[in-house]
């Protein structure tokens, strides 16, 4: 009786009841207020035009099928502004219009399909209100029992249950076929520990100042009064993970007046003649600073709006930066050029858990 | 305007009028890109569109400005500008970026209108007020019931 594959069960097949007396709504775990508001069900029907008055209608029909017809008038004119506006070779001006006559055929088309039927839904189709109940999804005893013994017919047929060995090693591997996962993402944590690489950078004593992109080395001289360049170390283009080290070593050199420097002490040898160096990275987020106004000697970071005098040792004048831009201690080399004391003396960039400063 | 330069020139020496060859934009427009990107950007927007700066001063928009005020603003900082003399950007590092301006101001923006290049600030704004509005206006249409 359970097998029907000749189709000889007349209930074989039978979808979900609809809906059945013993199965209505319930109310679930919901707590049933004592005031609940009353359902006021729906407003009094209320004629729209097209319902009273039939040139109305007819009107409203025919402004329906006017977007139809609009919609094709649509379609033709993307097809043609294609072939008239052709995407030319070396022209990158005829990409931008081929896509916008196209896009505006296509987009007329589509949005005029849209209107026209929703305006047809709203002033043509019937406009009762009405309520459609969800129904329950309990499947007709007959099926829940067919069910069953499609269950019951299968483990006697392919003894599951009698087999205990087969079921059992069928579990293990089940259970133990995912473990590869584990190895997997274990080796997305970071393979070394970050700190260190936090904490230094490719300054080093001797490394030489050189310019950004070129790598070519900064003379003193160079810098005149009110310049501004943007400098990485020696080696960072030949370096292995050159742009991990550019983000953490880019610094920018300036020359103040030495006058206009208020330097603290034990970093009076840090500037060579009023050039100073000064870590690029901001300690807020980290985004580059680089807006250096000569005139008053502000840096300027463009993402948060954080200020710092380079006057001042790079002191946070404004915004959400917490601590000045750690300086680069520099002075020249016997050749004249401009190179790094040392690294930086405290991590660069924004905080992270294990910093100490 | 040259008679002018030649008299400030007797009081001191200073910078002279960039020669000819450096202003035409014949440079490499790639190098100057990436060297605008570098010393440039960050002030002048990487569309040259301008930016802000602090205590209401700004970096002006670079767009129909002549090489011969871009290659002087470079060479003496004016304002707070810093100066990028002749050993920071060499004369032809500078024609390659007046090269970058040149090839900006004449390249028609393929992605259509602009919104002045101001990226995501002027972008998302245009998308929040008539993207959301026109979203606003269909679901108040939609739900409306016809007279």
């Amino acid at each position: 009786m359970a097998k029907d594959h000749d189709g000889t069960n007349p209930r074989a097949g039978t979808t979900l009841e609809k809906y059945r007396d013993d199965q209505l709504p319930t109310p679930g775990t919901g707590v049933v207020a004592s005031d609940a508001v009353e359902n006021p069900g729906f407003e009094p029907f209320r004629a729209r035009v097209s319902d009273v008055d039939p040139a109305k209608a007819r009107a409203n029909e025919r402004r329906v099928s006017a977007w139809f017809v609009l919609s094709i008038i649509g379609t033709v004119f993307a097809i043609t502004a294609y072939i008239v506006f052709p995407i030319v070779d070396g022209e990158p001006g005829t990409i931008r219009n081929n896509n916008l006559f196209l896009g505006l055929g296509i987009a007329l088309a589509l949005v005029s399909i849209g209107f026209g039927a929703v305006h047809w839904s709203k002033s043509l189709m019937d406009g009762h209100d009405l309520v459609e109940q969800r129904h329950g999804t309990r499947g007709t005893e007959a099926t829940r029992q067919k069910a069953i013994e499609v269950f019951e017919l299968g483990n006697k047929e392919s003894g599951f249950g009698r087999r205990t060995l087969i079921r059992n090693t069928l579990i293990g591997a089940l259970v133990v076929s995912p473990l590869p996962a584990v190895v997997l993402f274990r080796d997305l944590a970071p393979a070394e520990n970050p700190v260190p690489l936090l904490q230094h950078t490719m300054w080093k004593k001797g490394t030489r100042l050189t310019r950004d992109p070129s790598g070519t080395p900064i003379k003193a001289s160079e810098v005149t009064l009110g310049s501004a360049f943007h400098v990485i170390p020696e080696g960072l283009n030949e370096s292995e993970h050159k742009l991990e080290e550019k983000a953490k070593a880019a610094v920018l050199l300036m020359r103040l007046k030495p006058q206009d420097l208020h330097v603290s002490q034990g970093r009076e040898d840090w500037n060579y003649n009023g050039i100073v160096a000064y870590s690029k990275i901001c300690t807020h987020v980290g985004c580059p600073v680089a807006l250096y106004e000569q005139q008053t000697h502000h840096l300027l970071c463009p993402c948060h709006q954080s200020q710092f005098d380079i006057t001042q040792e790079a002191k946070v004048i404004f915004g959400p930066a917490k601590r000045p831009l750690p300086q680069l201690p520099i002075t020249v080399d016997s050749e004249g050029y401009l190179v790094a004391q040392s690294d930086f003396t405290e991590p660069v960039g924004p905080s992270f858990w294990e910093r100490k400063l | 305007m040259a008679a002018l330069a030649a008299y400030v020139a007797t009081k001191g020496p200073g910078p002279a009028i960039p020669s000819e060859q450096y202003l035409a934009g014949e440079g490499d427009a790639a190098v100057g890109a990436e060297l605008f990107r570098i010393n440039c950007a960050m002030c002048h927007n990487v569309a040259g569109a301008g930016g802000a700066l602090t205590e209401g001063k700004f970096a002006p928009p670079l767009a129909g400005v002549s090489a011969v005020h871009v290659y002087e603003a470079m060479l003496t900082g004016p304002q707070n500008m810093p100066v990028f003399n002749d050993a920071n950007i060499s004369p032809e590092d500078k024609a390659n970026i007046i090269t970058y301006l040149k090839y900006l101001d004449e390249t028609p923006s393929v992605g259509g209108y602009g919104l002045g290049d101001l990226g995501p600030v002027s972008e998302g704004l245009f998308i929040w007020i008539f993207g959301l509005g026109a979203i606003v206006a269909i679901t108040v249409w939609l739900t409306a019931k016809s007279n």
